[in-house]
């Protein structure tokens, strides 16, 4: 059955990857539906299935067998290109490489979002002065990427992400480029706007200090789910409270 | 922002999009350096041959044009003084000019050749100079016995200014008729072939010499060849009204060489257009291709935000486009500065194949080279980006991503 306030709901997901003669399972009937307003870390050891796995949620891949369900609706049949104006709405994407434009300065990369959704220009201006002040980069608006630290740059890649106001947030390894110190401030700044706004949160990482915040892990082994915790009563208050 | 974005992006990688820009360049140039001589060759070859030998405009008899002649001026004018009257009323006509051309042997008493004359009124023939007087000095109204004679067969026949030779000619009435005429100049036309057989008459002493009154035709010169199809019309109608019962062709019917130097210049050019062409194209799909390849992550990233195929497809267009801008306007000014250097610095050409006489390289800058040029790079360069820009847009998105 599909639990009604399921956001994600993967269902049976198997992914093979053709390599040679021998086709590689990837994930192997995997079942995982994720709420509103979730803050979840994929984890597992390398090659376990983690980008696959958000990459099918993320309606960029799909799946070899089963279906995925996002918003109660089945996206299994519908082209990945046709998904493109769903994805733009719904979905915010942060990557291990920042993968911001390098010619855009800091507020042309967190507007880029609002010019597929054809906002106005002043709104515009203040929806993405509004999102580098909540990152903390209200000064900085007018660099370039390579005039960025990599914490900055994954700031502006956080701000472009949430910008269009998605439901959910994917991110693979938000945090591997980064020194820990920076990676801290980073996750501190994801975890306060997973409970400021409510938007969902799927993470895949290696890291223990992402796995330590977060309030739920699935863990992959060999691309089948091996575990599915929900943290302490920790952030119990903080997740109430976001709902 | 597509073009703000466009133009960051062809900065980005400077020296790949210089070279694309240089050949964009040398590609606008050769269209203009070529475009304009070939310009400047039509105008020149349509004048000269227009001034100095057809005319805008020749009047016959009715029937000259089709029918065979058995003998000579069969289908001449008879009434060529009223004609010319009617005709230069027209304020857009300069000149009228009328001419006989004969075929026959002339001779200097030890050996006899075939010559092709043109029959001509001195004092009016004067201003078309389809010759170069060598020697001694053009036909005159009173040396009714004078002739000029084509270098080559002045030599050929041994005579030189004041020497004389025998024409023998049909008449009209079939019979063989000579006269002694008196050589007074001898001159070139730049063609070896009629330097050989070409000489100039009076038109009266060609009269005499074939026992008539007519004459083949009446060239009309006007005083811009713009006019052509309307003086052309016009005449036809006044020439009508008044009962002359001839025909008229125009230059555009009449001049097959200059048609035929269209034909060949069009044709160089043309696939000089084309190897130019193919340049830029391949050129700029290169650079297109090479930037995707580069950003290949950057279009994953775009995709996968959910830019639409369309959309990523058009960033790479603007690419093109901007380059093709950029690239057409350099070529346009760098091509007319070109040319008007070249047009300053007076470059002397070896005269052509047939010809014996030189010419002053010249370039024609006309506004609508420039413009079809600009055109041209705008388009090549927009047109080289469609198919990279379509891959672009169908990249595997999750490959893309993890493309490094
Ligand atoms: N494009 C591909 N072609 C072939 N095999 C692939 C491809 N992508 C992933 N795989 C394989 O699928 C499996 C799962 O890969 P995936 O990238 O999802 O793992 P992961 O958990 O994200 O690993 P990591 O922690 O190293 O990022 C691995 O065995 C991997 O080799
Ligand atoms: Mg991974």
């Amino acid at each position: 059955m599909i639990q009604p306030e399921a956001l994600i709901q993967l269902r049976g997901v198997s992914k093979d990857y053709p390599l040679g003669k021998v086709t590689v399972p990837a994930l192997r009937g995997v079942d995982l539906s994720v709420s509103s307003g979730e803050f979840t870390a994929l984890t597992g050891p390398s090659g376990s299935g983690k980008t696959t796995l958000l990459n099918l949620a993320g309606c960029i891949d799909k799946p070899s067998d089963g279906t995925v369900w996002i918003d109660g609706q089945d996206t299994t049949p519908v082209a990945l290109h046709q998904l493109a104006p769903f994805r733009a709405r719904r979905l915010g994407f942060v990557f291990q490489t920042f993968n911001l434009f390098p010619v855009l300065t800091a507020f042309e990369n967190v507007e880029y979002p609002l010019l597929l959704s054809g906002l106005g220009k002043k709104e515009r201006r203040e929806k993405v002065s509004h999102w580098l002040a909540e990152v903390g980069l209200a000064d900085r608006s007018g660099q370039k990427p390579d005039q960025l630290s990599g914490g900055q740059r994954q700031r502006v890649a956080i701000a472009r992400a949430m910008i269009a106001e998605p439901a959910l947030v994917l991110a693979d390894e938000p945090t591997a480029s980064l020194d820990s110190h920076t990676a801290a401030g980073i996750l501190d700044l994801l975890e306060r706007l997973n409970l400021g706004t409510g938007t969902t949160f799927l993470f895949a990482t290696h890291d223990p200090r992402v796995m330590e915040r977060a309030r739920r892990q699935v863990s992959l082994r060999d691309g089948a789910i091996e575990d599915d915790s929900r943290a302490s009563l920790r952030h119990a208050g903080g997740y109430a409270h976001a709902v | 922002m597509l073009f703000n974005f466009a133009i960051r992006n062809i900065f980005r990688n400077r020296r790949r999009s210089l070279v694309t820009l240089l050949v964009l360049v040398f590609g606008a140039t050769a269209l203009i350096v070529f475009g304009g001589y070939k310009e400047n060759s039509f105008l020149g070859v349509r004048e000269s041959t227009i001034r100095n030998s057809l005319g805008h405009l020749q009047i016959y008899k009715r029937g000259y044009v089709q029918s065979e002649s058995f003998q000579p001026l069969q289908h001449g004018l008879e009434n060529v003084e009223s004609i010319r009257k009617a005709v230069e009323a027209d304020p857009r006509v300069e000149m009228t000019s009328a001419q006989i051309s004969l075929m026959g042997l002339v001779s200097n008493g030890e050996k006899s050749e075939a010559f092709l004359a043109t029959a001509v009124e001195p004092s009016k023939d004067k201003n078309m100079a389809s010759q170069i007087i060598k020697e001694g000095t053009y036909l005159s109204e009173d040396q009714p016995d004078g002739i000029i004679v084509g270098e080559l067969l002045a030599k050929s026949m041994n005579v030189r200014p004041g020497d004389s030779l025998t024409l023998m000619t049909t008449s009209v009435n079939r019979s063989l008729n000579a006269m002694d005429m008196l050589v007074v100049g001898t001159f070139t036309t730049g063609v070896k072939d009629y330097d050989e057989r070409s000489l100039k008459m009076p038109l009266a002493a060609a009269q005499r010499l074939m026992h008539t009154a007519k004459v083949e035709k009446l060239l009309v010169l006007l005083k811009s060849t713009d006019d052509t199809a309307a003086a052309k019309q016009d005449t036809a109608r006044t020439l009508a009204a008044a009962k002359f019962d001839i025909e008229i062709r125009d230059w555009q019917q009449l001049a097959t060489f200059y048609y035929q130097v269209v034909a060949l210049y069009n044709g160089i050019f043309g696939f000089l257009g084309c190897v130019v062409f193919v340049i830029v194209v391949l050129s700029v799909s290169n650079t297109v291709m090479m930037n995707i390849f580069e950003r290949t992550r950057e279009v994953g990233t775009m995709l996968a935000m959910g830019t639409s195929r369309a959309r990523v497809w058009s960033v790479f267009l603007a690419e093109g486009l901007a380059l093709g801008v950029i690239g057409g306007l350099l070529g346009v000014a760098i091509g007319s500065g070109l040319a008007t250097l070249i047009n300053h610095v007076d470059i002397h050409m070896p005269p052509p194949p047939g010809y014996t006489v030189g010419y002053l390289l010249r370039i024609l800058l006309e506004p609508s080279i420039l413009v079809t040029t600009f055109a041209i790079s705008v388009l090549t360069a927009t047109v080289s980006s469609v198919v990279p820009g379509i891959r672009a847009s169908r990249l595997n998105i999750v490959r893309a991503l993890s493309h490094v």
